[in-house]
């Protein structure tokens, strides 16, 4: 059903402007059509795909992104508006990054679009090539024409296809079969580019998050370990200084009982020196007067005993001489006796002696001459 | 005087001529002998004795001035 108006120009006559389509008539028969496709693609491919409430869960879905994405197979036209919007984007970006990019060209819409594109798909999954991904773009186009993407060989082998799809199909109002399958569905080539250079960007964000966090981790690193050297000089220099002082300390009392003991032991020495010396100096002189006293007794013993022993001489020689003095005929004689001798021999006794002999008597004063008249003996009465 | 003698050899002959004559054990011919021997030994002792105090007192001079001038 369509709505119309119809106007009148002279010079053409009647025409029939189209103003709108009533699109619930076509677009029911294709939505059926694509829940029918989605229902036989679930139920005959289990392996992979997967319903998850109203979401499809794909094995395309579940092939990660490489962290960068740089080499791209694109499945499109390479005349198309599309594939120059995304060239464009894609190469014209502030960040400037470098892409490979390798062109299937492939029809998107019309009658052999379903079994190129499958082909392109088959063409990319033999090619050798490590494509980070593969991107399917359209310029855009009547709904009509994107039928092609709820077509079910297609729609199949993008949903076991082994590297992530990323679509472009250009359209605002409705997303195909393919879309759903797809690891990430664009509306629109540009899209598709700004899709790829976002991941990228945030690969080289995460890159530059994490030098910025090992700049600032290393910094509070540095900044503890600074810190940490820094007290521990602190603690150092104090403790040193404390164990300085200590040995200062203990330095200056060695000090000062050296001092003091080396004083009292030179004070001590110099004590035992004075009194040795005094010995020194008395000892001798004693000596020398004692010695000088023995020999002033030796002196005066041999004075005296000299003079004793002359005394003691002469005492006995005078002892002699008044013996002998006595002793001395001299001296008899006054007594009284006479010495009686006979021709100038003197006579020890009468023996000899007779009668008519003539005589000396000597006296003390005189000799006498006498003649012998008689003899007796003298029988000492 | 001789010149090999010395004290204590000096001294002890000393003693002996004094016992000698303490005790009249000498004869009087060699009293006189012995005594003028004991006269040369007194000098001779009380020259060593001199001389010997006098170089004691010297040397003590000596040490007192040099070794302990604080004392």
């Amino acid at each position: 059903m369509v709505k119309v108006s119809v106007e009148f120009y002279s010079s053409f006559g009647f025409q029939l402007i189209l103003k709108d389509i009533d699109q619930s008539f076509t677009l029911g028969n294709l939505e059926k059509q694509r829940r029918l496709t989605l229902e036989r693609l679930v139920n005959e491919n289990p392996a992979f795909v997967q319903r998850v409430g109203d979401e499809f869960h794909t094995k395309n879905k579940s092939i990660l992104f490489s962290k960068v994405i740089q080499t791209i197979a694109i499945i499109g036209s390479p005349n198309s508006d599309g594939y120059v919007d995304f060239t464009h984007t894609i190469n014209s970006s502030q960040y400037n990054y470098k892409f490979a990019i390798d062109i299937y060209q492939s029809s998107v819409q019309g009658a052999e679009a379903e079994k190129e594109l499958i082909n392109k798909l088959v063409a990319i999954h033999q090619s050798g090539r490590k494509y980070d991904c593969v991107v399917i773009i359209r310029g855009g186009g009547a709904r009509a024409d994107f039928v092609v993407f709820d077509s079910y060989n297609l729609v199949r082998a993008v949903a076991k296809f082994p590297i992530p799809i990323i679509t472009g199909i250009g359209h605002h109002k409705d997303v195909s079969i393919v879309d759903l399958l797809v690891k990430a569905s664009t509306k629109t080539p540009t899209k598709a580019a700004e899709f790829i250079l976002a991941h990228n960007r945030s690969f080289e964000e995460s890159v530059i998050q994490t030098q910025k966090f090992i700049v600032i981790r290393a910094q509070q690193l540095l900044g503890n370990v600074q810190q940490k050297l820094n007290s521990t000089n602190v603690s150092v220099m104090n403790q040193s200084s404390v164990f300085l002082n200590l040995l200062k300390d203990k330095l200056l009392n060695y000090n000062q009982s050296i001092v003091n003991q080396s004083k009292t032991i030179l004070y001590k020495r110099q004590t035992n020196l004075v009194s040795l010396l005094n010995q020194l100096l008395s000892k001798p002189q004693i000596v020398t007067a004692n010695k000088k006293n023995n020999l002033q007794n030796i002196t005066n013993n041999l004075n005296s005993f000299t003079a004793k022993f002359l005394a003691n001489q002469k005492g006995y020689l005078s002892h002699f001489e008044s013996l002998i003095k006595m002793m001395s005929p001299q001296n008899i004689l006054k007594k009284g006796f006479a010495i009686v001798s006979n021709k100038q021999k003197i006579l020890k006794n009468a023996n000899s002696i007779e009668v008519g002999n003539e005589l000396t008597i000597t006296m003390e004063t005189f000799h006498i001459q006498t003649k012998v008249l008689s003899k007796t003996p003298n029988d000492g009465k | 005087m001789e010149n090999n003698l010395t004290y204590e050899t000096a001294y002890a002959v000393l003693q002996q001529i004094a016992t000698e004559i303490e005790n009249e054990s000498v004869s009087v011919d060699v009293l006189a002998e012995k005594v003028k021997r004991a006269s040369e030994l007194i000098t001779f002792c009380q020259t060593k004795l001199r001389s010997t105090e006098q170089e004691v007192n010297n040397i003590i001079k000596q040490m007192e001035t040099k070794n302990i001038p604080n004392s």
